[in-house]
């Protein structure tokens, strides 16, 4: 376990100075920024629409964009970027002749791809806070100071948003192992995003693990219970990470 | 029985097309040697090192490194040995020190080491710089560094000098006979020129499509190659000189040129004293170069 955790620091490391960094920052503060800037520059009506407690619909607001289109279009990017590093350099056999077992090399990595996944949710919702607080600070009119921060809900939001992507990641992380040239996996997983917000009123959306974030956020946001299409998301998250690593060990090629 | 330290059995390989890549390859590398893993370009060596190194699935046969089966003792085997498979493979974004420190973390080998191996392969000055920067031999040399790491008793190279400036072939050779004389190690180095080989080797393996056509010694090497030389005698008559040398293996005829098989030192001054004797004028003898094609030549058609 001790070697696990340690050869999963080395795979950090790898994402030191590349893109995976900046991508989930960048990912993370995009709509709590635009936000800001839209209460600032549009304040009067901003101010009418939020109302007396301005939290809930701004958490909303935030949530919105994100959930249906920046979370999976980031999970999509992120999980290529990580595995990409091996296939760009060449670092495959490298990684295949050191003494780490075949699950260490492959859940390390995936847990990195979490790791990051989580790290942006953080940061976003750190971002959505500060972000209103700035906007406040700059027009006065606005109520955020004087009500306080909705931490359960934003918590409650995030959980369920990191449970609907679960089945995403693993789709995607077999897709990158597999595929070495790194534009495929983003392309397809690009358009089964797209595809699931096409069909998103579709009676059987609730199988189809690319629209899970946007099924959680439009139908299913207030209830703290686990909707169906939540419970798939672990289904799917379990049943395609065992199938890819069982593939993983079968593989009659490495690097 | 000898103590190998890589042996296969029986290796067979082939593409899903049915393209045979290896042939009941049986290789044998003895503890402590320098093995020349020798053979022209697509010959089957990369394929041979990446399956001992269980980078390709074996199909047929077996593999034993340190006498031990590789499926069922990966790891072990592993943390005994370091490779460098084809171009160096390095994470390109992070420095030469960050790059071995990454490697560190996963042999789980004492930070002193990094220090260590960035002297022997002369890179101390260049260790903060990004891997990106590298010039092919220094990226080679940072390979070389990351496979010696963890001090392994064996070192697999697949073309460490390929790519290089001539001097930078000469500062890898020097490496690799300063690793196996000094520090003792046993290694197996893959080539294509054979001039290259027999600087360094101790032992050698030739392979040629997918099969081992020679192993052994470098001395049963030379011998066989000394049967294939030949000593080219340029003369101004060559019909006489046929005659003349009528009791020596005479080979053919080019041109103003007589050509002989070598025999030995002695044997060719009796060749230039006959002519000279019987007054023929010698303008030139010299051995003829032997080069890896001629030398499968001779390996085969003694088969």
């Amino acid at each position: 376990m001790a070697t696990f955790l340690i050869n999963t620091k080395t795979e950090l490391w790898k994402c030191r100075k590349t893109a995976a960094y900046w991508i989930t920052i960048a990912a993370s503060a995009l709509v709590p920024l635009i936000l800001t800037i839209a209460y600032i520059t549009n304040t009067p009506e901003f101010v009418k629409d939020l109302g007396v407690n301005p939290w809930p619909l701004h958490v909303v607001n935030t949530w919105q964009a994100a959930a249906a289109l920046i979370f999976p279009f980031y999970t999509i990017i992120v999980t290529s970027l990580v595995v990409q590093i091996e296939y760009r350099n060449n670092t495959w056999k490298q990684v295949y002749t050191s003494p780490r077992s075949y699950a260490d090399i492959f859940f390390s990595k995936f847990c990195i791809v979490h790791l990051l996944i989580l790290s942006c949710f953080i940061l976003f919702a750190l971002f959505l806070v500060s972000g209103a607080y700035i906007a406040n600070i700059v027009r006065p009119q606005y109520k955020f100071f004087e009500n306080a921060v909705p931490w359960g809900n934003l918590i409650k939001m995030a959980a369920k948003q990191y449970i609907a992507i679960l089945g995403m990641t693993s789709i995607q992380y077999w897709l990158s192992l597999r595929l070495r040239n790194y534009i495929a996996p983003l392309g397809i997983g690009l358009a089964l995003v797209i595809g699931g917000i096409i069909m998103l009123d579709w009676n059987k959306i609730i199988y189809y693990p690319y629209a899970y974030t946007a099924v959680t956020f439009f139908k299913n946001k207030g209830s703290y219970a686990l909707a169906s299409h939540e419970i798939y998301s672990i289904c799917w998250f379990i049943g395609v990470l065992a199938l890819a690593f069982f593939d993983t060990t079968r593989r009659r090629e490495r690097g | 029985m000898k103590n190998y330290i890589i042996e296969t059995k029986g290796l067979d390989f082939s593409f899903r097309s049915g393209q045979k890549i290896l042939q009941d390859l049986c290789l044998q590398v003895p503890a402590g040697s320098v093995y020349g893993f020798l053979g022209p370009n697509g010959a089957g060596k990369t394929t041979t090192l990446r399956i001992i190194l269980g980078l390709l699935k074996r199909q047929e046969g077996e593999v034993l490194l340190f006498g031990k089966n590789f499926s069922q003792h990966r790891l072990e085997i592993l943390r005994r040995l370091g490779s460098l498979i084809e171009q160096p493979s390095l994470y390109l974004h992070l420095t030469g020190r960050e790059n071995l420190e990454l490697f560190r973390l996963n042999y789980g080998c004492e930070r002193n080491r990094i220090d260590k191996v960035l002297e022997i392969v002369r890179l101390k000055d260049a260790a903060r710089k990004k891997a990106k920067a590298y010039s092919l031999g220094m990226k080679q040399r940072l390979a070389i560094a990351i496979a010696l790491l963890h001090d392994p008793e064996l070192l697999i190279l697949d073309e460490p000098t390929n790519g290089l400036d001539p001097n930078g072939i000469i500062e890898t050779r020097e490496l690799i006979r300063t690793l196996n004389k000094e520090y003792g190690k046993t290694i197996l180095v893959s080539s294509h020129l054979l001039s290259e080989v027999e600087k360094m080797a101790t032992h050698v393996g030739i392979i040629n499509k997918g099969k081992l056509l020679f192993q052994g010694a470098l001395q049963e090497l030379q011998q066989l190659k000394s049967k294939q030389s030949a000593v080219e005698v340029e003369v101004s008559d060559t019909l006489r000189a046929e005659t003349i040398l009528r009791n020596f293996p005479l080979r053919q005829v080019n041109g103003t040129r007589v050509l002989l098989n070598y025999e030995s030192r002695e044997r060719t001054a009796e060749i230039t004293r006959a002519l000279v004797t019987e007054g023929v004028d010698v303008y030139q003898v010299s051995m003829t170069q032997n080069d890896l094609e001629n030398l499968f030549i001779q390996i085969t058609s003694e088969q």
